[in-house]
């Protein structure tokens, strides 16, 4: 140990704390950034006693930040369907008011009732057959809005599918600037966090999952294990579909060339917006969709006019119609009916119908007696009025496939489509305060376990600063023995 | 015993104390010289004999000695270039048209052709690692080249070795013989299917589409088709054969890989072949889960920087990370450094008496191992050569009191007859 290696020595002291103090700054102006985490620099001794900064290191907490992508990616797909059902919920409205089809269905049949006591009265056809065009009209409304939404769900798949390849592109130019920062020994946690917050960004769209190789090297896959992105982006695909007839279904996603949505998919998607999306489209929106054409096809079968007894002739549409004019088969929803279903137009007085047709039957085939109940047009005929309340309460063959049983009654069957609805509006939003809060909950543990604590950092600063301090006295001392040496040789 | 034998010797005192003077001056001015070895005047006695009880002063002379095998204090730069020994070897060096030389300055930065040059105009030299690492063979100072690095060199690796550590589901259903990827049918199946992008020769993407399908109970096969020859939906059927294929067996017991077959060698279409290891596959109840997945190989890209490792081996590295070695820097020794003759530039030549150049390894039989990005500091400290000037100019004053004394007695002895 001579005077010049305590010089080296203090020297080294000097430029650390600079380098720790620049550092110390990096992270301040950083804080409160949800994406940055603490840099910490890796000071060590060398061999002759200085010191110096072998690397800078960061608060990476990779199991959190696992548990973050995985949260955020059931939160997405939770939210995503609440949105739809949202929607689908304020046209439909509450089953407590009187715009539901249940709540219509009652006041037709309340109606049909007042009718019944008077048929003489053609104000009382009148209110029904007004409430019969409410219904309709609801349907319809419905009926588009069901196609709105898995239309605007595939629009939002496309435009999702989009994001993730930018990102994905992103995380491509990213990795490749830590693959050579590496091999420069550069310093890699800015660019660190910048792929984080990237895979944070992307997880809330598709479920991710990552592993780190060598030099920090990442592979993402899918939650169901496809590869998205190993050395290079793979391509995730979606074939636009909208606007989606009533009877399709939309194209499905690949993912590397792997299909991860739908039925046949061998690895699917478990979590994301797009999967909630793809849901949406798919599954619950279109299964809503065949519970209105049900309550269509039942409207139509219910108030329908059957021929006489022995004549041979088919049962023709009544009240309710559809552009066919005829009765749907029984037991199996016809797709889109709902859109389509109409109030007859013999019978609407709007559209310069009778409500005549509404009390005597034979709207569909005016003057074939083999549809007139009343042939004799009598102002008291009210046995086909009371034919129809009794229609409404018997039980009907409907669709199992609209989720509502096989067989139900008109009336129980829209109010058991409302019920479904909300239930699973219900449920969804549960989950989706639930797994919110779950996601909320990781990420603000993620913060505190790797983001920047101002104390802490001032704290450093004041120790940065003293050992800075404390290496200048070193080497002013120096200087001045070594001066006191120079003079000795005067 | 002569008043001028007295003069005489303190003549040679004087003198012997400035050659002491010249060496500190020496040192002193190279107090930062990279490299720098400092030198030491020692002194020897010559005796007259005496003749009866007379006594003859003698007289005294220099001989300088260098420490060369003295190791300096290394100080850390941030540049990658900057060399240091730490330990007995020496970089072996060429100045224009001269031999090899010697020298511990490692202070090297590029010339215009990429040589590296250190302060004293020396070039370093290495064995060029083109053949590969092993090709190298230490003998003597033949076929040692100038280091040179060219950044605009593109270097593909290709692809040559991988692994896969996977989870296959144990609950999968077993695919018919007929429906298997390695039938390479239109509407084959498989149970979980990845991919890992390989390098050909010239550096090209080449995909591996990689197929796992259960063939039975604790039956698994794995099928490598390349992505390019696949049909327009991105699948099934490829236009070509697969790859390779390989059967997998998995112990009941205990879920992991049982048999021979544990590793896949899957020739890269216009590349090497790449073994890829299966041995750490499990089949356990679970999800298809990857755990790791990597092949090498890197694409064509240019020179991002170098880097030098203890034992000397120098190392490219590409813009994407790939690694590869271009020259080995050898240390040269002798069995006697401290006799080495030290030549301008903080070079050494060896003597007769230092023994001839030696080569060899670093991190091998005490050469000591290199650092980079540090340089050695001159062994010369400041305090002590101080100390040691204001020992020289008392000697040296001494000195010159006994020639004054001597000289006035001379004065006395030839007024004696006036």
């Amino acid at each position: 140990m001579t005077l010049g290696s305590a010089w080296s020595v203090g020297l080294s002291g000097l430029s650390t704390a600079a380098d720790q103090i620049a550092l110390v700054s990096r992270n301040v102006s950083r804080a409160g950034d949800a994406d940055a985490t603490r840099k910490i620099a890796a000071q060590t001794t060398n061999a002759n006693g200085t010191v110096s900064i072998a690397r800078i290191d960061r608060t990476a907490e990779r199991a959190l930040l696992e548990g973050v992508l995985s949260r955020r990616g059931e939160a997405g797909h939770e939210t995503a369907i609440a949105a739809a059902l949202d929607r689908l919920h304020d046209i439909v409205g509450d089953p407590e008011l009187e715009s539901s089809p249940a709540a219509i269905v009652a006041t037709i049949e309340a109606e049909l009732r007042v009718f019944a006591a008077d048929p003489s009265n053609e104000a009382a056809g009148r209110a029904a057959v007004a409430a019969a065009g409410d219904l309709a009209r609801t349907l319809n409304a419905a009926s588009a809005e069901v196609s709105a939404v898995r239309d605007d769900a595939d629009r939002a798949i496309v435009e999702k599918v989009e994001s993730i390849n930018r990102s994905l592109a992103e995380l491509e130019a990213v990795s490749r600037d830590i693959r050579t920062a590496v091999g420069r020994d550069g310093d890699i946690t800015d660019l660190l966090d910048h792929r984080d917050a990237i895979l944070k960004s992307m997880s809330r769209e598709i479920g991710i999952r990552t592993i780190v190789r060598d030099a920090s090297d990442i592979v993402v896959y899918t939650d169901g294990g496809v590869t998205l992105f190993e050395a290079v982006a793979r391509e995730v695909t979606v074939t636009p579909s909208a606007p989606l007839g009533p009877a399709s279904t939309g194209a499905q996603i690949l993912v590397d060339g792997v299909e991860v949505t739908g039925l046949n998919a061998v690895m699917p998607l478990r979590s994301g917006t797009l999967l909630g999306l793809v849901e949406i489209r798919d599954v619950i929106v279109p299964t809503f969709g065949r519970q209105l054409d049900e309550i269509a096809r039942g409207l139509i079968e219910t108030f329908r006019d059957e021929a006489k007894a022995g004549t041979g002739k088919p049962a023709i549409p009544g009240l309710f119609t559809s552009e066919a004019g005829t009765i749907p088969p029984s037991g199996s929803a016809t797709p889109g009916l709902a859109a389509l279903l109409t109030v007859h137009a013999a019978i609407d007085p709007a559209k310069g119908g009778d409500v005549r047709y509404l009390r005597d039957g034979g709207a569909s085939a005016p003057g074939d007696p083999d549809y007139d109940t009343n042939p004799a047009r009598s102002a008291g005929h009210s046995a086909r009025l009371l034919e129809l309340v009794a229609a409404i309460s018997t039980a009907r063959n409907f669709d199992p496939e609209a989720g509502l049983g096989a067989t139900a009654n008109l009336r129980d069957f829209a109010a058991a489509s409302v019920g479904w609805l909300e239930e699973r509006r219900q449920v969804t939003s549960d989950r989706t305060e639930l797994t919110r809060a779950v996601s909320d909950r990781a990420e603000a543990s993620l913060l505190s376990r790797a983001g920047i604590n101002l104390d802490q950092e001032m704290a450093d600063l004041l120790r940065f600063e003293q050992s800075f301090q404390a290496s200048s006295r070193l080497i002013a001392t120096v200087d001045q023995m070594i001066r006191t040496l120079i003079e000795a040789t005067r | 015993m002569s008043i001028y034998g007295t003069l005489r010797t303190s003549i040679s005192g004087m003198s012997v104390q400035t050659d002491r003077l010249s060496t500190i001056g020496d040192n002193i001015a190279n107090v930062s010289t990279t490299g720098y070895k400092r030198a030491a005047a020692e002194f020897s006695t010559l005796v007259l004999q005496a003749v009866g009880t007379a006594y003859e002063s003698g007289s005294v002379e220099t001989s300088i000695r260098r420490s060369v095998a003295e190791q300096g204090a290394l100080d850390y730069s941030k540049s990658l270039t900057d060399l240091a020994i730490n330990g007995a070897g020496f970089f072996l060096v060429e100045t224009s048209g001269s031999d090899v030389q010697m020298t511990r300055a490692g202070n090297f930065t590029p010339n215009a052709s990429g040589e590296l040059v250190n302060s004293g105009g020396g070039k370093l030299l290495g064995y060029s690692l083109e053949s590969g690492l092993g090709a190298v063979v230490v003998n003597g100072t033949a076929g040692l080249e100038p280091v040179r690095l060219d950044e605009r060199a593109l270097k593909a690796i290709p692809s040559s070795e991988g692994a896969i550590v996977a989870n296959l589901p144990a609950s999968a259903s077993a695919i018919a013989a007929g429906d298997r990827p390695s039938v390479n049918g239109a509407g084959a199946q498989y149970s979980a299917r990845t991919s890992l992008v390989a390098y050909d020769s010239l550096g090209g993407e080449v995909t591996l589409d990689i197929y796992f399908a259960k063939t039975g109970p604790e039956a698994w096969e794995v099928t490598v088709f390349d992505r390019a020859t696949a049909a327009t939906s991105g699948s099934f059927p490829y236009a070509g054969p697969a790859l390779a294929t390989q059967s997998l067996a998995f112990d009941a017991s205990n879920g992991r890989l049982v048999g021979s077959a544990s590793s896949l060698a899957v020739p890269i279409p216009g590349g090497l072949t790449a073994d890829i290891d299966l041995s750490l596959m499990s089949q356990f109840a679970g999800d298809f889960s990857i755990a790791n997945a990597r092949i090498d190989g890197a694409p064509a890209v240019p020179v991002s920087t170098y880097e030098m490792s203890d034992a000397g081996v120098l190392t490219a590295v590409y813009q994407n990370g790939a690694r590869s070695p271009i020259y080995q820097i050898p240390l040269g020794y002798v069995m006697s450094p401290d006799n080495l003759s030290m030549v301008s530039g903080n070079a050494f030549l060896p003597t007769d008496a230092s023994g001839d150049i030696q080569v060899g390894l670093a991190d091998t039989a005490g050469l000591g191992s290199i650092v980079s990005g540090a340089l050695e500091q001159s062994t010369v400290d400041i305090a002590s050569e101080m100390a040691a000037m204001i020992e020289a100019q008392r000697n040296y004053t001494a000195n010159s009191r006994v020639f004054q004394t001597g000289a006035e007695l001379a004065d006395v002895a030839i007024s004696l007859r006036s």
